[in-house]
Protein backbone atom coordinates (compact mmCIF):
# COMPACT_ATOMS: atom_id res chain seq x y z
CA UNK A 1 0.00 0.00 0.00
CA UNK A 2 1.41 3.63 -0.91
CA UNK A 3 0.35 6.34 1.48
CA UNK A 4 -2.39 8.68 -0.40
CA UNK A 5 -2.01 12.41 -0.13
CA UNK A 6 -5.70 11.92 0.69
CA UNK A 7 -4.18 10.97 3.92
CA UNK A 8 -2.39 14.09 4.44
CA UNK A 9 -4.85 15.53 6.91
CA UNK A 10 -3.73 13.42 9.24
CA UNK A 11 -0.78 15.75 9.62
CA UNK A 12 -3.26 18.65 10.51
CA UNK A 13 -3.36 20.19 13.88
CA UNK A 14 -7.47 18.95 13.98
CA UNK A 15 -5.79 15.29 13.03
CA UNK A 16 -3.85 15.24 16.73
CA UNK A 17 -7.20 16.54 18.51
CA UNK A 18 -8.28 12.81 18.91
CA UNK A 19 -4.70 11.17 19.49
CA UNK A 20 -1.69 10.95 18.39
CA UNK A 21 -2.07 9.16 14.56
CA UNK A 22 -0.16 6.41 15.41
CA UNK A 23 -1.14 4.62 13.25
CA UNK A 24 -0.55 7.02 10.13
CA UNK A 25 3.23 7.52 11.58
CA UNK A 26 3.50 3.60 11.41
CA UNK A 27 2.46 3.56 7.33
CA UNK A 28 4.69 6.27 6.92
CA UNK A 29 7.79 4.80 8.67
CA UNK A 30 7.44 1.27 7.02
CA UNK A 31 6.10 2.63 3.81
CA UNK A 32 7.26 6.06 3.09
CA UNK A 33 10.00 7.53 5.14
CA UNK A 34 10.17 10.33 3.27
CA UNK A 35 7.08 11.39 2.73
CA UNK A 36 5.88 14.51 1.14
CA UNK A 37 2.65 16.36 2.22
CA UNK A 38 0.93 19.16 -0.45
CA UNK A 39 -1.58 21.15 1.90
CA UNK A 40 -3.76 21.98 -0.83
CA UNK A 41 -4.69 25.27 -0.10
CA UNK A 42 -2.41 26.99 -1.75
CA UNK A 43 0.50 26.96 0.87
CA UNK A 44 3.40 25.24 0.64
CA UNK A 45 4.37 21.62 1.09
CA UNK A 46 6.70 19.78 3.24
CA UNK A 47 8.52 16.44 4.10
CA UNK A 48 8.21 14.71 6.55
CA UNK A 49 10.80 12.31 8.58
CA UNK A 50 9.19 9.59 10.93
CA UNK A 51 11.94 6.88 11.36
CA UNK A 52 14.22 7.60 14.68
CA UNK A 53 17.47 7.14 12.90
CA UNK A 54 16.08 9.64 10.11
CA UNK A 55 14.37 12.40 12.88
CA UNK A 56 18.28 11.63 14.58
CA UNK A 57 20.53 12.48 11.31
CA UNK A 58 19.12 15.77 10.38
CA UNK A 59 18.90 17.07 13.88
CA UNK A 60 22.71 16.76 13.78
CA UNK A 61 23.11 17.77 10.33
CA UNK A 62 22.53 21.99 10.99
CA UNK A 63 24.34 22.19 7.76
CA UNK A 64 22.09 21.08 5.54
CA UNK A 65 18.96 21.20 7.86
CA UNK A 66 18.68 24.57 8.94
CA UNK A 67 16.46 26.12 11.58
CA UNK A 68 17.68 30.08 11.23
CA UNK A 69 16.12 29.41 7.35
CA UNK A 70 12.95 29.78 7.43
CA UNK A 71 12.71 28.89 11.68
CA UNK A 72 11.21 25.59 13.19
CA UNK A 73 7.45 25.66 12.90
CA UNK A 74 6.13 25.03 9.18
CA UNK A 75 4.22 28.29 8.69
CA UNK A 76 5.90 30.38 5.81
CA UNK A 77 7.28 33.43 7.96
CA UNK A 78 8.30 36.26 5.53
CA UNK A 79 11.78 36.78 5.97
CA UNK A 80 12.22 40.15 7.30
CA UNK A 81 9.70 39.64 10.00
CA UNK A 82 11.67 36.17 11.20
CA UNK A 83 14.48 38.31 11.76
CA UNK A 84 12.64 40.37 14.19
CA UNK A 85 11.14 37.03 16.30
CA UNK A 86 14.12 35.04 16.13
CA UNK A 87 14.66 32.96 19.12
CA UNK A 88 18.21 30.44 19.88
CA UNK A 89 15.77 27.60 18.49
CA UNK A 90 15.51 29.65 15.14
CA UNK A 91 19.34 29.86 14.93
CA UNK A 92 22.46 27.80 13.22
CA UNK A 93 25.70 27.72 14.39
CA UNK A 94 27.70 30.08 14.38
CA UNK A 95 25.13 31.93 16.65
CA UNK A 96 23.22 29.61 18.08
CA UNK A 97 26.67 28.42 19.49
CA UNK A 98 26.65 32.12 21.36
CA UNK A 99 23.53 32.13 22.53
CA UNK A 100 23.77 28.86 23.72
CA UNK A 101 26.86 28.83 25.42
CA UNK A 102 25.18 32.09 27.57
CA UNK A 103 22.80 29.84 29.45
CA UNK A 104 24.64 25.91 29.00
CA UNK A 105 26.81 26.30 32.00
CA UNK A 106 23.43 27.42 33.95
CA UNK A 107 21.54 24.02 33.17
CA UNK A 108 24.19 21.36 33.47
CA UNK A 109 22.50 18.25 35.38
CA UNK A 110 25.03 18.54 38.23
CA UNK A 111 24.19 22.65 38.84
CA UNK A 112 20.57 22.55 37.80
CA UNK A 113 20.54 20.25 41.06
CA UNK A 114 22.33 22.18 43.02
CA UNK A 115 20.32 25.23 42.47
CA UNK A 116 17.24 23.79 41.43
CA UNK A 117 16.90 20.44 43.89
CA UNK A 118 15.54 23.17 47.22
CA UNK A 119 13.51 25.49 45.23
CA UNK A 120 11.70 22.60 43.46
CA UNK A 121 11.20 20.42 46.24
CA UNK A 122 9.22 23.50 47.76
CA UNK A 123 7.36 24.17 44.69
CA UNK A 124 6.32 20.25 44.33
CA UNK A 125 5.83 19.92 47.96
CA UNK A 126 3.02 22.83 48.27
CA UNK A 127 1.32 22.07 44.71
CA UNK A 128 0.36 18.61 45.70
CA UNK A 129 -0.21 18.82 49.21
CA UNK A 130 -2.52 22.08 48.15
CA UNK A 131 -3.94 19.40 45.25
CA UNK A 132 -4.11 16.30 47.81
CA UNK A 133 -6.23 18.12 50.37
CA UNK A 134 -9.00 18.69 48.01
CA UNK A 135 -11.77 15.71 48.34
CA UNK A 136 -12.55 13.89 45.25
CA UNK A 137 -11.87 14.01 41.75
CA UNK A 138 -9.43 17.01 40.83
CA UNK A 139 -8.35 19.32 37.40
CA UNK A 140 -5.34 17.40 37.25
CA UNK A 141 -4.16 20.28 34.46
CA UNK A 142 -4.72 23.62 36.33
CA UNK A 143 -4.26 21.93 39.85
CA UNK A 144 -0.55 20.73 39.04
CA UNK A 145 0.65 20.10 35.92
CA UNK A 146 0.33 23.86 35.05
CA UNK A 147 0.89 24.76 38.48
CA UNK A 148 4.13 23.76 39.44
CA UNK A 149 6.48 24.58 35.77
CA UNK A 150 4.94 27.53 36.14
CA UNK A 151 6.23 28.64 39.46
CA UNK A 152 9.82 27.21 38.73
CA UNK A 153 9.73 29.86 35.41
CA UNK A 154 8.56 32.91 37.85
CA UNK A 155 12.26 31.57 40.08
CA UNK A 156 14.07 31.27 36.90
CA UNK A 157 13.35 34.59 35.53
CA UNK A 158 12.95 36.04 39.25
CA UNK A 159 9.41 37.39 38.62
CA UNK A 160 6.23 37.05 40.81
CA UNK A 161 4.42 33.72 41.00
CA UNK A 162 0.96 35.82 40.08
CA UNK A 163 2.41 37.70 37.28
CA UNK A 164 3.58 34.26 36.09
CA UNK A 165 0.49 32.95 35.68
CA UNK A 166 -0.43 35.90 32.95
CA UNK A 167 3.13 34.98 31.67
CA UNK A 168 1.44 31.68 31.27
CA UNK A 169 -1.66 32.29 29.86
CA UNK A 170 -0.06 34.63 27.44
CA UNK A 171 2.43 31.56 26.52
CA UNK A 172 -0.86 29.03 25.99
CA UNK A 173 -2.88 31.25 23.80
CA UNK A 174 0.62 31.82 22.12
CA UNK A 175 1.66 28.29 21.19
CA UNK A 176 -1.85 27.14 20.33
CA UNK A 177 -3.31 29.37 18.37
CA UNK A 178 -4.94 26.73 15.98
CA UNK A 179 -6.85 25.69 19.13
CA UNK A 180 -10.41 28.15 19.90
CA UNK A 181 -10.07 26.96 24.04
CA UNK A 182 -6.83 28.27 24.37
CA UNK A 183 -6.81 31.10 21.60
CA UNK A 184 -10.24 32.67 21.44
CA UNK A 185 -8.78 35.83 19.99
CA UNK A 186 -6.79 34.31 17.17
CA UNK A 187 -8.89 31.34 15.48
CA UNK A 188 -5.84 32.12 13.06
CA UNK A 189 -7.64 34.15 10.86
CA UNK A 190 -5.14 35.59 8.11
CA UNK A 191 -5.66 39.01 8.68
CA UNK A 192 -4.53 38.30 12.52
CA UNK A 193 -1.43 36.13 11.24
CA UNK A 194 -0.54 38.76 9.11
CA UNK A 195 -0.73 42.09 11.54
CA UNK A 196 1.16 39.82 14.35
CA UNK A 197 3.84 38.49 12.36
CA UNK A 198 7.11 39.82 13.22
CA UNK A 199 6.15 38.29 16.82
CA UNK A 200 6.43 34.73 18.12
CA UNK A 201 3.62 32.49 16.51
CA UNK A 202 2.33 35.42 14.43
CA UNK A 203 0.00 35.66 17.24
CA UNK A 204 -1.23 38.50 19.49
CA UNK A 205 -0.23 37.03 22.63
CA UNK A 206 3.42 36.37 21.26
CA UNK A 207 3.00 40.75 20.43
CA UNK A 208 1.96 41.10 24.20
CA UNK A 209 4.63 38.59 25.96
CA UNK A 210 7.48 40.25 24.08
CA UNK A 211 6.41 43.64 24.95
CA UNK A 212 6.08 42.24 28.44
CA UNK A 213 9.52 40.64 27.95
CA UNK A 214 10.82 44.34 26.85
CA UNK A 215 9.51 46.06 29.76
CA UNK A 216 11.33 43.67 32.50
CA UNK A 217 14.12 43.88 30.48
CA UNK A 218 14.54 48.04 31.47
CA UNK A 219 13.57 47.16 35.19
CA UNK A 220 15.93 44.39 35.36
CA UNK A 221 18.96 46.38 33.94
CA UNK A 222 18.71 48.14 36.86
CA UNK A 223 18.20 45.93 38.87
CA UNK A 224 19.64 42.78 38.55
CA UNK A 225 19.55 39.25 40.30
CA UNK A 226 21.16 35.58 39.75
CA UNK A 227 18.18 34.62 37.59
CA UNK A 228 18.61 33.44 33.38
CA UNK A 229 16.89 37.04 32.63
CA UNK A 230 19.50 39.16 34.61
CA UNK A 231 22.42 36.29 33.15
CA UNK A 232 21.30 36.92 29.36
CA UNK A 233 21.25 40.91 30.11
CA UNK A 234 25.15 40.78 31.38
CA UNK A 235 26.31 38.31 29.34
CA UNK A 236 28.19 38.76 25.49
CA UNK A 237 27.70 37.18 22.14
CA UNK A 238 30.67 37.48 20.25
CA UNK A 239 32.18 39.76 21.97
CA UNK A 240 28.77 42.15 22.10
CA UNK A 241 26.26 42.26 24.64
CA UNK A 242 22.45 41.12 23.42
CA UNK A 243 20.49 43.93 22.16
CA UNK A 244 17.41 44.84 23.63
CA UNK A 245 15.31 43.23 21.06
CA UNK A 246 17.23 39.57 21.21
CA UNK A 247 16.30 39.66 24.87
CA UNK A 248 12.74 40.34 24.86
CA UNK A 249 12.69 37.53 22.00
CA UNK A 250 14.87 35.22 24.41
CA UNK A 251 12.12 35.79 27.26
CA UNK A 252 9.76 34.81 25.05
CA UNK A 253 11.35 31.48 24.38
CA UNK A 254 12.21 31.16 27.81
CA UNK A 255 8.38 31.41 29.14
CA UNK A 256 7.29 28.66 26.26
CA UNK A 257 10.32 26.30 26.43
CA UNK A 258 10.36 26.18 30.65
CA UNK A 259 6.47 25.93 31.08
CA UNK A 260 4.27 24.25 28.13
CA UNK A 261 6.38 21.07 27.48
CA UNK A 262 6.82 20.38 31.10
CA UNK A 263 3.10 20.57 31.86
CA UNK A 264 2.21 18.41 29.07
CA UNK A 265 4.80 15.79 30.29
CA UNK A 266 3.28 16.11 33.73
CA UNK A 267 0.01 15.62 32.68
CA UNK A 268 0.93 12.69 30.33
CA UNK A 269 2.56 10.70 33.03
CA UNK A 270 -0.73 11.20 35.44
CA UNK A 271 -2.94 9.90 32.83
CA UNK A 272 -0.40 7.02 31.95
CA UNK A 273 -0.73 6.16 36.00
CA UNK A 274 -4.60 5.89 35.15
CA UNK A 275 -4.34 3.68 31.79
CA UNK A 276 -1.78 1.22 33.15
CA UNK A 277 -2.10 0.73 36.89
CA UNK A 278 0.21 -2.19 37.34
CA UNK A 279 3.06 0.49 36.46
CA UNK A 280 2.01 2.25 39.20
CA UNK A 281 2.03 -0.71 41.51
CA UNK A 282 5.71 -1.38 40.55
CA UNK A 283 6.74 2.09 41.06
CA UNK A 284 5.25 2.49 44.92
CA UNK A 285 6.99 -0.92 45.63
CA UNK A 286 9.96 -0.49 43.21
CA UNK A 287 10.82 3.57 44.41
CA UNK A 288 14.17 2.97 42.81
CA UNK A 289 13.05 2.77 39.42
CA UNK A 290 11.90 6.55 39.28
CA UNK A 291 14.78 7.41 37.27
CA UNK A 292 13.87 5.15 34.37
CA UNK A 293 9.96 5.89 35.12
CA UNK A 294 10.93 9.37 34.27
CA UNK A 295 12.15 8.15 31.10
CA UNK A 296 9.60 6.08 29.90
CA UNK A 297 7.29 9.36 30.69
CA UNK A 298 9.12 11.69 28.52
CA UNK A 299 8.97 8.95 25.53
CA UNK A 300 5.44 8.65 26.63
CA UNK A 301 4.32 11.83 26.56
CA UNK A 302 6.67 13.76 23.62
CA UNK A 303 5.61 17.02 24.30
CA UNK A 304 6.79 18.33 21.10
CA UNK A 305 5.23 16.45 18.20
CA UNK A 306 7.50 17.46 15.33
CA UNK A 307 9.87 20.83 14.74
CA UNK A 308 10.65 22.01 10.83
CA UNK A 309 13.95 22.59 9.17
CA UNK A 310 14.44 23.87 5.83
CA UNK A 311 16.70 22.44 3.32
CA UNK A 312 19.83 24.48 2.13
CA UNK A 313 21.39 22.60 -0.23
CA UNK A 314 19.58 19.95 -2.53
CA UNK A 315 20.29 16.46 -1.56
CA UNK A 316 18.58 12.54 -1.84
CA UNK A 317 17.19 10.69 1.44
CA UNK A 318 15.00 7.31 0.44
CA UNK A 319 15.39 7.92 -3.03
CA UNK A 320 13.28 11.38 -2.83
CA UNK A 321 15.19 14.54 -4.22
CA UNK A 322 15.27 17.20 -1.15
CA UNK A 323 15.61 20.91 -3.00
CA UNK A 324 17.29 23.64 -1.44
CA UNK A 325 14.61 25.84 0.53
CA UNK A 326 12.24 22.71 0.94
CA UNK A 327 10.22 22.34 4.37
CA UNK A 328 11.21 19.38 6.53
CA UNK A 329 8.87 18.12 9.93
CA UNK A 330 10.86 16.09 12.38
CA UNK A 331 8.08 14.32 13.62
CA UNK A 332 9.61 13.46 17.50
CA UNK A 333 6.33 12.18 17.87
CA UNK A 334 6.85 9.05 15.36
CA UNK A 335 10.20 8.42 15.85
CA UNK A 336 9.73 8.13 19.82
CA UNK A 337 7.24 4.99 19.02
CA UNK A 338 9.48 3.54 15.86
CA UNK A 339 9.52 -0.13 16.43
CA UNK A 340 13.00 -0.48 14.86
CA UNK A 341 14.17 1.25 17.77
CA UNK A 342 11.70 0.48 21.00
CA UNK A 343 10.29 -2.71 21.47
CA UNK A 344 6.30 -2.84 21.97
CA UNK A 345 6.69 1.15 21.74
CA UNK A 346 2.97 1.16 22.41
CA UNK A 347 3.39 -0.48 26.04
CA UNK A 348 4.12 1.80 28.85
CA UNK A 349 7.01 0.67 31.15
CA UNK A 350 8.97 2.09 33.00
CA UNK A 351 11.53 0.42 33.41
CA UNK A 352 12.64 0.63 29.93
CA UNK A 353 16.31 -0.12 28.64
CA UNK A 354 17.67 1.74 27.11
CA UNK A 355 15.73 4.64 26.35
CA UNK A 356 17.47 6.93 24.18
CA UNK A 357 13.91 8.74 23.92
CA UNK A 358 14.10 11.75 21.19
CA UNK A 359 11.51 13.49 23.82
CA UNK A 360 14.21 16.57 23.93
CA UNK A 361 15.25 16.49 20.20
CA UNK A 362 16.95 14.20 18.21
CA UNK A 363 20.51 15.35 19.60
CA UNK A 364 22.99 17.73 18.35
CA UNK A 365 23.02 21.51 18.79
CA UNK A 366 19.44 22.28 19.98
CA UNK A 367 18.96 19.59 22.38
CA UNK A 368 16.50 20.61 25.22
CA UNK A 369 18.98 23.23 27.39
CA UNK A 370 16.50 22.69 30.19
CA UNK A 371 16.21 19.25 30.23
CA UNK A 372 18.05 18.15 33.58
CA UNK A 373 15.56 21.03 35.35
CA UNK A 374 12.56 19.33 33.44
CA UNK A 375 13.73 15.80 34.82
CA UNK A 376 14.30 17.08 38.08
CA UNK A 377 10.55 18.85 38.35
CA UNK A 378 9.16 14.93 37.17
CA UNK A 379 11.36 13.06 39.69
CA UNK A 380 10.42 14.85 42.60
CA UNK A 381 6.27 15.16 42.04
CA UNK A 382 6.86 11.19 41.53
CA UNK A 383 8.70 10.84 44.47
CA UNK A 384 5.82 13.36 46.70
CA UNK A 385 3.16 10.95 44.98
CA UNK A 386 4.78 7.40 45.75
CA UNK A 387 4.38 8.22 49.42
CA UNK A 388 0.91 9.32 49.24
CA UNK A 389 -0.88 7.94 46.75
CA UNK A 390 -2.39 4.79 46.22
CA UNK A 391 -3.54 4.85 43.01
CA UNK A 392 -4.55 7.19 39.64
CA UNK A 393 -8.44 7.06 38.59
CA UNK A 394 -10.31 8.68 35.79
CA UNK A 395 -12.72 10.82 36.88
CA UNK A 396 -14.10 12.32 33.78
CA UNK A 397 -13.47 13.03 30.02
CA UNK A 398 -9.79 14.42 28.87
CA UNK A 399 -9.63 17.26 26.60
CA UNK A 400 -6.50 17.06 23.87
CA UNK A 401 -4.77 20.28 22.89
CA UNK A 402 -5.41 21.30 19.43
CA UNK A 403 -2.61 21.01 18.22
CA UNK A 404 0.23 19.30 16.05
CA UNK A 405 3.10 21.04 17.40
CA UNK A 406 2.65 20.40 20.65
CA UNK A 407 1.10 16.98 22.39
CA UNK A 408 -0.99 18.81 25.09
CA UNK A 409 -3.96 18.16 27.51
CA UNK A 410 -6.16 20.90 28.69
CA UNK A 411 -8.17 19.21 30.84
CA UNK A 412 -7.27 15.91 32.88
CA UNK A 413 -10.14 15.21 35.84
CA UNK A 414 -8.49 12.53 37.93
CA UNK A 415 -8.64 11.20 41.37
CA UNK A 416 -5.94 10.23 43.43
CA UNK A 417 -6.47 8.03 45.82
CA UNK A 418 -4.47 8.48 49.19
CA UNK A 419 -2.52 5.49 50.85
CA UNK A 420 -4.71 4.93 53.97
CA UNK A 421 -2.39 6.37 57.23
CA UNK B 1 54.17 27.57 22.57
CA UNK B 2 51.74 26.56 20.14
CA UNK B 3 48.53 24.63 21.13
CA UNK B 4 45.67 23.31 19.11
CA UNK B 5 42.36 23.20 20.91
CA UNK B 6 40.14 20.62 19.75
CA UNK B 7 36.63 19.84 20.65
CA UNK B 8 34.09 16.52 20.19
CA UNK B 9 30.90 17.46 20.65
CA UNK B 10 27.13 16.63 20.58
CA UNK B 11 25.26 19.75 22.14
CA UNK B 12 27.66 22.52 22.66
CA UNK B 13 29.26 21.37 26.16
CA UNK B 14 32.33 20.00 25.13
CA UNK B 15 33.27 23.45 22.73
CA UNK B 16 32.48 25.87 24.95
CA UNK B 17 35.21 24.67 27.09
CA UNK B 18 37.00 24.56 24.54
CA UNK B 19 37.12 27.68 23.75
CA UNK B 20 37.47 29.24 27.22
CA UNK B 21 40.46 27.03 27.01
CA UNK B 22 41.98 28.58 23.78
CA UNK B 23 40.74 32.74 25.90
CA UNK B 24 43.38 31.05 28.95
CA UNK B 25 45.61 29.85 26.57
CA UNK B 26 45.85 33.08 24.45
CA UNK B 27 46.04 35.43 27.77
CA UNK B 28 48.46 33.70 29.24
CA UNK B 29 50.66 34.85 25.98
CA UNK B 30 50.27 31.21 23.71
CA UNK B 31 49.53 30.72 20.56
CA UNK B 32 45.80 28.58 20.54
CA UNK B 33 44.05 27.45 17.61
CA UNK B 34 40.73 26.45 18.15
CA UNK B 35 38.87 23.61 16.09
CA UNK B 36 36.33 21.16 15.50
CA UNK B 37 37.30 17.06 15.42
CA UNK B 38 34.44 17.15 12.45
CA UNK B 39 37.06 19.40 10.07
CA UNK B 40 40.18 17.83 11.76
CA UNK B 41 42.29 16.11 9.41
CA UNK B 42 44.96 13.44 11.54
CA UNK B 43 46.87 12.80 8.62
CA UNK B 44 48.28 16.30 8.41
CA UNK B 45 49.70 16.77 11.93
CA UNK B 46 50.68 20.49 11.97
CA UNK B 47 54.87 20.20 12.75
CA UNK B 48 54.32 24.20 14.94
CA UNK B 49 52.11 22.38 17.34
CA UNK B 50 53.58 21.70 20.67
CA UNK B 51 50.45 19.91 21.94
CA UNK B 52 47.00 19.04 21.55
CA UNK B 53 44.44 18.98 23.32
CA UNK B 54 41.06 17.32 23.41
CA UNK B 55 37.65 18.02 24.99
CA UNK B 56 35.68 15.14 24.04
CA UNK B 57 31.94 14.63 25.21
CA UNK B 58 30.02 10.92 25.36
CA UNK B 59 26.96 10.39 23.79
CA UNK B 60 24.15 7.58 23.72
CA UNK B 61 25.80 4.38 25.45
CA UNK B 62 29.48 5.25 25.91
CA UNK B 63 29.40 6.82 21.74
CA UNK B 64 30.91 9.21 20.39
CA UNK B 65 29.53 12.75 20.28
CA UNK B 66 28.71 13.91 16.85
CA UNK B 67 31.70 15.85 15.80
CA UNK B 68 34.37 13.11 16.49
CA UNK B 69 32.26 10.57 14.70
CA UNK B 70 34.30 11.53 11.07
CA UNK B 71 37.39 11.88 12.85
CA UNK B 72 37.83 8.67 14.55
CA UNK B 73 36.75 7.15 10.20
CA UNK B 74 40.00 8.78 9.41
CA UNK B 75 41.82 7.64 11.95
CA UNK B 76 40.83 4.00 11.35
CA UNK B 77 40.57 4.29 8.07
CA UNK B 78 43.97 5.91 7.07
CA UNK B 79 45.92 4.90 10.60
CA UNK B 80 48.20 7.63 10.53
CA UNK B 81 51.80 6.81 12.30
CA UNK B 82 50.88 9.94 15.47
CA UNK B 83 54.40 8.99 16.97
CA UNK B 84 56.16 12.72 17.85
CA UNK B 85 52.26 13.63 18.27
CA UNK B 86 51.62 14.68 22.08
CA UNK B 87 48.02 15.30 23.40
CA UNK B 88 46.31 15.80 26.28
CA UNK B 89 42.44 14.63 26.69
CA UNK B 90 39.35 15.91 28.66
CA UNK B 91 36.75 13.63 29.02
CA UNK B 92 32.74 14.98 29.57
CA UNK B 93 29.94 12.58 30.89
CA UNK B 94 27.27 12.55 33.08
CA UNK B 95 27.91 9.36 35.73
CA UNK B 96 24.30 9.19 35.88
CA UNK B 97 24.59 6.41 33.34
CA UNK B 98 27.15 4.78 35.56
CA UNK B 99 28.29 2.08 32.92
CA UNK B 100 29.34 4.45 30.13
CA UNK B 101 30.34 7.07 31.99
CA UNK B 102 33.14 9.37 29.98
CA UNK B 103 33.74 6.68 27.74
CA UNK B 104 33.51 8.98 24.48
CA UNK B 105 36.79 10.50 25.08
CA UNK B 106 38.40 7.57 25.97
CA UNK B 107 37.36 6.09 22.39
CA UNK B 108 39.69 8.99 21.02
CA UNK B 109 42.03 8.32 23.55
CA UNK B 110 42.65 4.65 22.71
CA UNK B 111 43.21 5.28 19.32
CA UNK B 112 45.36 8.24 19.31
CA UNK B 113 47.59 6.20 21.56
CA UNK B 114 47.75 2.63 19.37
CA UNK B 115 48.85 4.90 16.61
CA UNK B 116 51.57 6.48 18.35
CA UNK B 117 51.09 9.29 19.96
CA UNK B 118 51.88 10.31 23.70
CA UNK B 119 49.26 11.44 26.33
CA UNK B 120 50.40 13.96 28.41
CA UNK B 121 49.26 15.35 31.64
CA UNK B 122 46.10 13.46 33.67
CA UNK B 123 43.40 12.61 32.08
CA UNK B 124 40.60 15.54 32.65
CA UNK B 125 37.54 14.72 33.47
CA UNK B 126 34.12 16.20 34.14
CA UNK B 127 31.04 14.84 35.57
CA UNK B 128 27.03 16.89 34.44
CA UNK B 129 26.23 15.36 37.05
CA UNK B 130 28.67 16.79 39.67
CA UNK B 131 27.81 20.57 40.78
CA UNK B 132 31.39 21.57 39.34
CA UNK B 133 31.52 23.94 36.78
CA UNK B 134 33.08 22.41 33.53
CA UNK B 135 35.17 24.98 32.34
CA UNK B 136 36.48 25.95 35.79
CA UNK B 137 37.70 22.08 36.03
CA UNK B 138 39.40 22.03 32.39
CA UNK B 139 40.93 25.56 33.48
CA UNK B 140 42.41 23.82 36.72
CA UNK B 141 43.45 21.00 34.64
CA UNK B 142 45.56 22.63 31.92
CA UNK B 143 48.55 23.90 34.55
CA UNK B 144 49.40 20.35 34.86
CA UNK B 145 49.21 19.67 31.56
CA UNK B 146 51.50 22.48 30.56
CA UNK B 147 53.63 21.59 33.19
CA UNK B 148 54.07 18.21 31.45
CA UNK B 149 54.66 19.72 28.51
CA UNK B 150 57.30 21.64 29.57
CA UNK B 151 59.48 18.68 31.43
CA UNK B 152 59.17 17.04 28.46
CA UNK B 153 60.99 19.66 26.46
CA UNK B 154 63.57 20.01 28.60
Amino acid sequence: MSVGHENDHLLSSLAFEGSVPHEFFKTLRDEDPAHWTEPGDGSRGFWSFTRYEDVVALSRDTGTFSSEKGGTTLEDIPEADLQGRRTMIDTDPPLHTGYRKILAPSFNPGIVRRNWDERVETIVSETFTAALAEEGEIEYVSKISSEIPVRVLAALLDVPDSEAHYIMELGDEMIASSDPDHAPRTALTPEVLAENSKYQFSSPAGRELWEYGDKLRIGREKDLGHDVFSLLITSEVDGRKLTPHELANFFSLLVIAGNETTRMAFSHAAKAFCDFPDQWTKLRENPQLVDSAVEEILRWATPIHHFRRTVTQDTEMHGKKLEAGDKVAIWYASANYDERVFTNPHTFDIERKPNFHLAFGGGGAHRCLGNSLARLELKVLLQHQIEQVESFELAGEVKRLRSNLTHGLKRLPIRMNKIAA
Amino acid sequence: MKFSVLYGTESGNSEFIAQDLVDYLTSELYEAELGDLANTDPTNVDPDVHAYLIICSTHGEGELPQTAIPFLAELEAKAPDLSGVRYAMFGLGDSFYAETYSQGSEIIDRKLTELGATRIGEYGRHDASSIDDGTELALAWVPGVLADLKAQLV
